[in-house]
This record gives C-alpha cells, structure tokens and sequence, in this order.
C-alpha cells in the first residue's frame, strides 16, 4: 500500500507542472489585453496603454514572463493580482472559505441524496416509483443552476418570505457569535439546494445503472440460486459493489469544488472564488487567473489520488496491480 | 449540472450589469455597453466646458461659518454590482469602486443629475484671460477622516500625480496641467500647458478624486496601504469591507457641508440584476442602480418604491471599418443607413424603453447637438436604387456580404444587432453576426477584424468627447476613419472658451459626420433606477433639491424616513 501510495503521489507533481504550462499558455494566447482593459476606454491614449504594459511587465517576451512566473512560483509567491494589486494568494483565500462552504456542503447532500435515490430506483425498476423518480431527475438534470437559484429565491425569499434573498449575512443586522452563525446557515440553504438539486441527477444515474448491472452479474444469481434473501443480496452484495463508480465521481467532483459554483454564486451573491473567476477571465488578470488554476489542478490531482486510495482500500485488486 | 466543470462554460448568465459592473473590464464594459447607470459614466469621456453650465463663482477671500450640525440616523443598504478592486479611486479605472469612492472622497468639482458642474471641495474657480490659469479656492472647512485639512497641497500632489503617472485613468485627460501653484493653503493654481474647455469637466468626473498628500507622498501610490483603508474628505468614512460582500462607510460628523443625514451606508455586492430586483422588494436593499427593462413595469406598479429615469447621452450605435470595401464607398454606407428602421429597433430591442438616435452628438446636451446632422433616413427603395447605382447588383438575392461584430452580457445590443441583420438583409446586404466576450471583441475590432461594429458608450456632456470616437488615430475611433478637417475643428473647439464659440465649431463637426457617415446613431435606451420610498435626498430624483446639489452617485444628502 505504501508503495502505491508514493507512486500516486509522484504522478501528482509532473501534472501539475504540465498544467501550469498550459495554463501560461492557454491564457496568453486567447486575445485580449490587460493593459488596454485597465486603462479604461475613452480617454486612453497608446502611452497610457504602453506605461501600463510596463508596469505589469508585460511588455517582455513571453519566455520570461514564464520564466519570471516560474521562479517566483518555485518560491512559494503565486504573484500579484494585476487588478486588486494584492498578493493572489490572500485574495484566493479571502473568497475560498465561503465557496468551500457552499460546495463540499452540497456535494455531500447531493451524493447521499442522489445514491439514496439512484438505488431505490434500481430496487424498483420498471414500476411507477422508478419511472418518478428517473423523470423528476431528469428533469432536474436539464435545468440551468443560475435559472434554479432565481427560481428558489422568488419562491422562498419573496413569496413566502422564509428565507433571506441573497448574499451571505444580514448586513443590516450586523450579528455577532452564535446568532451570526445561524445568520449564515440561514444564507446557505437557497445555495446549496440549488447546488444539490442540480446535482443530485448525477449520482442518481450512476448509482441506478450501476445497480441495475451488478444485480445481472453472475454471483448475484447464484447467491438467488443459493436461496439468500432478496433484500441481503441487495444491500450486502450488489449494492456495495455499486458504489464503486459513484465514489469516482463524487472525486472528480470534488476537483470542482472550487470554481464549480461561479454561475449559482452570482445568482446568490455568494462572495466566493468562481465569482471572482470569472471577473479574473473579463479583466485578462493573468497571475490570478494562474494562481487559481494552479489550485485547482492541485484539487484535482488530490481528489484523484483520494479517489484512487479509497478505491484501492474497497477493491484489494487495485492495490495488488 | 452535468458536470460541475461544464455548468462553468455554458448557460453564463450575465446581464449586462453583472459583466459591466462585476468589472468584466474596470471601465472597458462600460464603455462598450453605453451605460446607463452612474458608475459606467467613470468610463467613458468626461469633458463639460465652463461654458457649458455657466458657472461664475468669484475666489472667496474668506469664508465664515462652521460645519453643519448633524443629526443621523438609521442605515441605508445599496446595491452594487461589482466588487471593489481597491479604495484608491485614482490610478486605475475601477467602475465598481465609483459610486462607493464618490461617497468616501471629493473632487474639487461634480456633475449633478442634469451633467452641469457643481462645487464641491472647490467653492469656486477663475479661469485667467488667457485660458493658462485656473484657480481654485478651496472649502477651508474640509478635512481628512484623519482630522488633518485639506488644504491646495493635496490639490497640488494630486494632479500632479495623475499627470505625472501615465498608466492612470485620469492623466492623460488632465495632461494639459503642467504644474500646481499653492500661494496659500486654501488656493491652488492650476498651470496649463495651453488652454483647455474640457478640462474643466475632467476634474468634475472619474479618478480625480483628491487625495491626502500626507498619506500618499513620497509612496508608491497604487499599492499604499491606505488602499485598503481609505482615508477621504468625503461625507461618508470606511469602515470596513468584507470581500466580495459588502463595504460598510459610517458617516463622517466632520463634513464640511451639509449633510450627511444617515449613520451608516452599506454596499451590498449583488452581481446578478434579477437578484438585485429581488432583494429590493424584499427589503434587503433601499437602492439599485438600474433595472432590467424587463422588469421595470413590474416596480413601478409595486407600491413602496419609487423608480427615476435618466436618459445618458450614450447611444448605440453601428459603425463601418472604412478599410474594407466596400465600405470606403460613402453612397454604400449612406444606402445602408437608409435601410435602418430605428423604430422597429426602439420597439423591439427596447422595448420602446428608449428614444430614437438620429443626430450624431446626442440631443440629451443639448446645446452642443446639430439638429440637422442626422444620420440618412429610413429609406430602403432609396438604399436598393443607390447600390445598384453604386455597382453591386443583386446577384440573387445578395449584394455582398458584411460580418457585424458584437459583444455578449448587452441583451439590448444583441437584440439589436439581429434586427439590423433583419433589416440589410432586406436591402441586399448578408449580415454575419460575430459574437464575441467584451475584451475579445475589442482587441479584434480594433485590429480591424470586423466590417461592421455595434456598441454604446458614454459621449457626454461635453461634445469634445466627439474626439475620442472619430479623431483620427483615437483610441475609440474603431472606424479607421480619418478627416482633418473634422480633427482640426475638435481642436479649435477646445481650445476656445466661450459657449458662443463652441457651438458653430461642433455643430460644423457634426456636419462633417452627417456628410462622411463613418457611423450610424441607432436608439438610446433610458436607464431606470429604483428605490424604497423611505429614501429621499437622492441624487438621480428630479423631484429632489438633491439632483441639482449634489455630484452623481453621492449620497451625502440621502435621509431614511422611519
């Protein structure tokens, strides 16, 4: 186990450094320019434009910006924000709290809630409540999160008046200690139902096709042949074994935690980290955009290897290999 | 969603506010959407002459009196759209941070509701015979939240300072300050480098805010710590800011004027417009700053709210790329002007939310506009009898084919760039529709990517802004078009100072425009900004002593009714 372990985490820092490469490039080659973004419009003159480029060090060659970029990166410095002027590491951990609040929360809701679902429906296949279940989560699966959220607000919030309409506190009350606590979970919930009910189809699926597979294998059959109890095979036998692909994908998810959320959390006025993503990819603000791309290929890479891990400790075979 | 990851790249719904204000580009979007609320205007030209609103304050010798008494109150919740990427409102264009830093901070002069120039640190100024002089005098009752005053050497290292640093917003339309004189704490004198009626309106807009020297001298401005804790002279203090949340200004009880009247000012960040509506009916904000056309019959049938109208001279508009034919060819592009119903644009991109934009410098200033420069009227047999004289028959039916190049988050704009593909394919002309995110769009229409390009933009108040959009060789002119004779006049008409001297200059710049028609004016949509009715003293109410007494975006006389 030791040495699989090591192995994995040997692959983790070649990809990591392939992804900031490509993410060096990728970024510079898509058009647009900082520079002419930050010095407005009107009034801009080509020596405007120009002070700014030096001043952000883009006027030199690509090669050393990367090579800059690199070296800083190597110690440990992901760089200045070319719009807040702030370090992008504070920035990034100023807004990752509150999306991690938002995201983790949801997944896990969505992966009970969804494998809960998936398997009551593969136990009763072809009757009326599968036949429920697969279109109301179908139906949940076409829906736009951003849509869902405005959808939730305007029922919850202004029709009912049960829960707040957006952001993450009450700012007019301005509450302390445990009642602030409380003013947050309050916040959270719009959020992270539409997180989770735009996700839950994902797990729901998985878990329904895996099942209804297992239950054709062959040891299934001869535990039926052998006389074990319906109920039995199911939970100790095939639904087990089911969960296998949904731990992969609730891994992969995982890997999204941290930009995932963007569209639902401009729809809620959630101040995290894909909001402020995607104001990094309109301003062409190249060192945040990398740093949080390199958190995230850090996410991802450990999200696979936990995923493979816990892989390895449900499937003896993996580890064997 | 079917994967986080693909959720990320599809369905993105940004309104138009949430890409211009969330600050897809710090003044970039803006521009390009034409704005129609306060913050956007920061982006765009800001130049009102003197003579524009004729103001003729004398230097005051001295000035008696003592701040006004305060009596405070309750706190009043606004929505804003974007986050702030610092609190120092000068050394870059930073929309979000606008409305926020009219409040913290004061310019020496503002523009009211109506775009006329009021005072506001200054109490007035004299401009010397020659038009190389402007003096300020400046309120000696004003101090820093720090209890420092405000004195002519701020003035002095503030402009200064933005001149000085080319990659500011503000220096390059304050260029014409060589230097600042400071004869005593309460004058300063501002050097020009030859005379300038625009400059006048610079210093009443966006990034000119004036800064404490004592803090900021001698230190690397843009990233000074005091970026992050501002200290201004305005009527409201920073308190705090929670990122990405909400920013909290208290009121500051040592205001040299008259207010502030409410205790505590919140900007809470909602990016999305249709959660912004959401959050006002539900009491969770007082204030936003514009409202989807969609919704707008909506609030004005809802009782406890009151809704303003303001029209900004931003009109949409189309414009030719002069280096590719057929497009040099001016009967081709007067034909194409013809064939543009702006009606059915008004009706159905807008909603009639809108007026009709026929002269090319906007009637909303309107003694600077040309009634009679207008763009070609509707008139598609005219425009059909007109290409085929011009040589392009129709071969089928299609005369050639054009690529109109849009960006995405304007709904209105997309609206109507459609119509307008509608309405050329009628004449002949296939329209491609190239839809591009804002900074994509830019840098490929300023390369000369496209045939035909759709934008708004701010060009008020003062029509030296015609400049930015059609002098040659200038940063808006994504036309290539090129008339010295019309560049020269831009030129005479600032440098003139009087009104009765203006006029004929840009009326005759106009014609040039109208005969030339490097562009075609389409429709001006009216901004909608709706409050609770507990507010009052706001500034874009005309019902209000405040629209002509305070700057945009201040709130300094905003009271909350129990």
């Amino acid at each position: 186990m030791g040495r699989y372990i090591s192995r994995q985490l040997a692959s983790i820092i070649p990809t990591i450094f392939l992804s900031v490469v490509l993410n060096f490039i990728l970024l510079h080659a898509a058009p647009g320019d900082p520079a002419r973004i930050m010095a407005g419009m009107d009034s801009a003159s080509p020596e405007q434009i120009e002070a700014i480029r030096v001043k952000l060090g883009l006027d030199r060659p690509l090669p050393v910006q990367f090579w800059n970029y690199v070296k800083e990166l190597l110690q440990g410095n992901l760089g200045q924000s070319i719009t807040y002027k702030q370090p992008v590491l504070d920035l990034i951990m100023a807004r990752l709290p509150a999306t991690l609040m938002l995201t983790v929360t949801s997944a896990v809701i969505a992966l009970v809630i969804g494998t809960l679902l998936g398997a009551i429906a593969a136990q009763k296949s072809g009757k009326p409540t599968d036949t429920a279940l697969s279109f109301s989560n179908y139906a949940l699966f076409a829906m736009p999160s951003f849509w869902l959220g405005l959808i939730l607000i305007v029922i919850f919030a202004s029709k009912l008046g049960w829960l707040p309409t957006s952001g993450m506190r009450n700012v007019r009350a301005g509450y302390t200690g445990w009642r602030d606590t409380l003013d947050v979970m309050e916040h959270l919930i719009l959020p992270v139902a539409t997180l989770a009910l735009v996700q839950i189809p994902i797990y729901f699926r998985v878990t329904r096709a895996s099942v209804l597979q297992q239950q054709r294998e062959d040891y299934v059959t001869t535990f039926r042949a052998t006389g074990l109890p319906e109920g039995r095979i199911f939970r100790r036998y095939a639904l087990r074994n089911a969960l296998l692909p949904t731990v992969t994908v609730f891994g992969l998810s995982l890997g999204f935690v941290f930009t995932g959320a963007a569209l639902v959390e401009i729809v809620f006025a959630w101040p995290g980290i894909g909001r402020m993503t995607l104001d990094a990819v309109g301003r062409r603000d190249y060192p945040l955009l990398l740093g949080i791309y390199l958190i995230l290929a850090i996410a991802v890479s450990i999200a696979v290897l936990i995923t493979d891990l816990v892989y390895a400790l449900l499937d003896p075979r993996i580890r064997l290999r | 969603m079917s994967s986080p990851s693909d959720v990320f790249f599809k369905n993105m719904p940004f309104s138009r506010r949430a890409m211009v204000q969330g600050g897809a580009a710090s003044g970039m979007a803006a521009i390009l959407a034409g704005m129609t609320f306060p913050k956007s205007l920061g982006a765009q030209t800001p130049a009102a002459s003197p003579a524009a609103s004729p103001i003729t304050w004398e230097v005051p010798t001295s000035i008696e009196g003592e701040v006004p008494a305060k009596t405070l109150s309750g706190t009043v919740v606004l929505a804003a759209a974007g986050e702030p990427q610092s609190f120092q409102p000068d050394f870059q264009a930073d929309d979000s941070l606008w409305p926020i830093a009219c409040n913290i901070y004061n310019s020496l002069l503002s523009l009211d509701n109506s775009f006329n120039v009021i005072p506001e640190l200054a109490t007035g100024y004299t401009v010397s015979d020659d038009g190389l002089q402007i003096t300020f005098a400046l309120n000696p009752l004003a101090t820093w939240h720090d209890g420092v005053p405000v004195t002519s050497l701020d003035v002095k290292y503030t402009l200064e300072q933005i001149v000085a640093d080319k990659s500011s917003f503000g220096s390059s339309s304050i260029s014409a300050i060589t230097s600042v004189d400071t004869p005593d704490a309460y004058t300063a004198v501002l050097n020009l480098s030859a005379p300038s009626a625009s400059i006048i309106g610079f210093l009443s807009w966006y990034a000119v805010f004036i800064l404490p020297a004592h803090i900021y001298e001698g230190t690397d401005w843009s990233t000074n710590p005091a970026n992050q804790q501002p200290i201004g002279s305005g009527p409201f203090k920073f308190v705090s800011y929670t990122a990405g949340a909400t920013v909290e200004l208290a009121a500051n009880e040592a205001y040299f004027g008259e207010g502030p009247y409410i205790e505590k000012l919140v900007y809470n960040i909602i990016p999305d417009d249709n959660t912004q509506v959401q959050a006002l009916l539900n009491g969770e904000v007082d204030y936003i700053p514009g409202l989807p056309s969609s919704q707008v019959a909506t609030l004005q049938a809802t009782p406890g709210f009151k809704v303003n109208e303001k029209v900004y001279p931003s009109p949409i508009h189309v414009g030719f790329n002069f280096n590719h034919a057929p497009l040099d060819n001016v009967e081709v592009r007067r034909a194409i002007g013809q064939a543009i119903d702006r009606q059915q644009i008004l009706d159905i991109a807008l909603g009639g939310l809108g007026t009709i934009a026929d002269r090319y410098y906007p009637a909303v200033i309107e003694w600077a506009s040309n009634p009679d420069a207008t763009v070609p009227a509707y008139d598609p047999d005219a425009a059909n009898a007109a290409l085929d004289a011009a040589g392009f028959p129709l071969n089928g039916d299609s005369r050639f084919d054009l690529k109109l190049y849009l960006f995405t988050g304007w709904p209105e704009v997309a609206d109507t760039a459609t119509i307008l593909k509608e309405q050329l394919g009628a004449i002949g002309v296939n329209v491609e529709l190239v839809s591009l995110e804002s900074a994509s769009w830019l840098e490929q229409v300023q390369s000369g990517e496209s045939d035909l390009a759709i934008l708004g933009g701010f060009q008020g108040p003062d029509p030296a802004a015609l400049k930015t959009r059609f002098g040659t060789g200038a940063s808006f002119n994504l036309w290539f078009y090129s008339n010295p004779e019309f560049d020269d006049l831009l030129a005479q008409g600032d440098a003139a100072t009087s009104q009765e001297e203006r006029v004929p200059i840009y009326f005759q710049a106009q014609e040039i425009l109208a005969e030339d028609i490097p562009a075609l004016q389409l429709v001006l949509q009216t901004s909608f900004i709706p409050f609770s009715d507990r507010l009052s003293g706001i500034w874009t109410d005309p019902d209000d002593a405040a629209s002509s007494s305070v700057g945009m975006n201040r709130f300094t006389l905003a009271k909350l009714a129990e």
